[in-house]
């Protein structure tokens, strides 16, 4: 992180800012965020695996109607 | 059902592929091809998240007929990070510009579509340029403050 940003960002922390911390008080990169910005963090949609099964609603076109 | 072999370029490399009858390009990369970067949101030309760049303009591939891109350039997220990350990466990690991260592949290709078109845009251009896409946890700012840092000389205000 640049240290313009780290500038800018102390503001937002100035009540719990301790300069003699590594991290509290500080901003830091997302753990997760790499995957992110190359797209790779897997998401539930990246899921595909034999015998997937499918399914469709077909919804009532009456109120309270019988199924027969 | 009827398949169709189409090729095209994938990020600078021949891709050969059967398309389906009526698949579109996202159902292609996804299923079909293997790239899991461009995401699918909505399915109906909405969110963004599936944008991709044919011939280098942005495009909604869920709503891009797959036979259609037959002998086109197309370059999706996956294709931006060389041996290492592209700029415009960099800047949406330093500037917090993704919390679930779904929004931010399409986000990407669009402020890319936009750098090459307008290596200098202003604050409303790079709003202009994203405002297909929907972000619904980061909020717009960060993003538009990255691609912002990206733009020569920080870009116009």
């Amino acid at each position: 992180m640049s240290e313009s940003m780290i500038e800018f960002r102390k503001e937002f922390f100035a009540d719990e800012r301790d300069d003699r911390l590594n991290e509290i008080g500080r901003p830091t990169r997302r753990q997760d965020i790499l995957g992110h910005v190359t797209g790779r963090s897997p998401f539930y949609d990246n899921h595909l695996f034999q015998g997937l099964l499918h399914m469709r609603c077909a919804r009532s076109p009456h109120h309270a109607a019988r199924i027969r | 059902m009827p398949r169709k072999p189409v090729t095209f370029t994938l990020n600078g490399a021949a891709q050969a592929a059967f398309t389906e009858d009526g698949q579109n390009l996202l159902d292609l990369l996804r299923r079909g091809v293997g790239d899991l970067t461009p995401k699918y949101g909505c399915g109906q030309g909405g969110c963004g998240a599936c944008t991709v760049l044919i011939d280098g303009e942005p495009h909604l591939s869920c709503l891009v007929l797959a036979e259609t891109v037959e002998g086109r350039r197309i370059e999706t997220a996956a294709g931006l990070a060389g041996a290492s990350l592209h700029s415009l990466q960099e800047a949406f990690m330093d500037h917090f510009a993704a919390q679930c991260g779904y929004c931010t592949p399409g986000m990407r290709m669009a402020a890319k579509a936009l750098l090459d078109r307008n290596p200098r845009p202003s604050r409303a251009e790079v709003v202009e340029a994203i405002s297909g896409n929907l972000c619904r946890c980061t909020g717009y700012e960060p993003i538009i403050e990255a691609i912002l840092s990206v733009a020569e000389g920080g870009g116009r205000r």
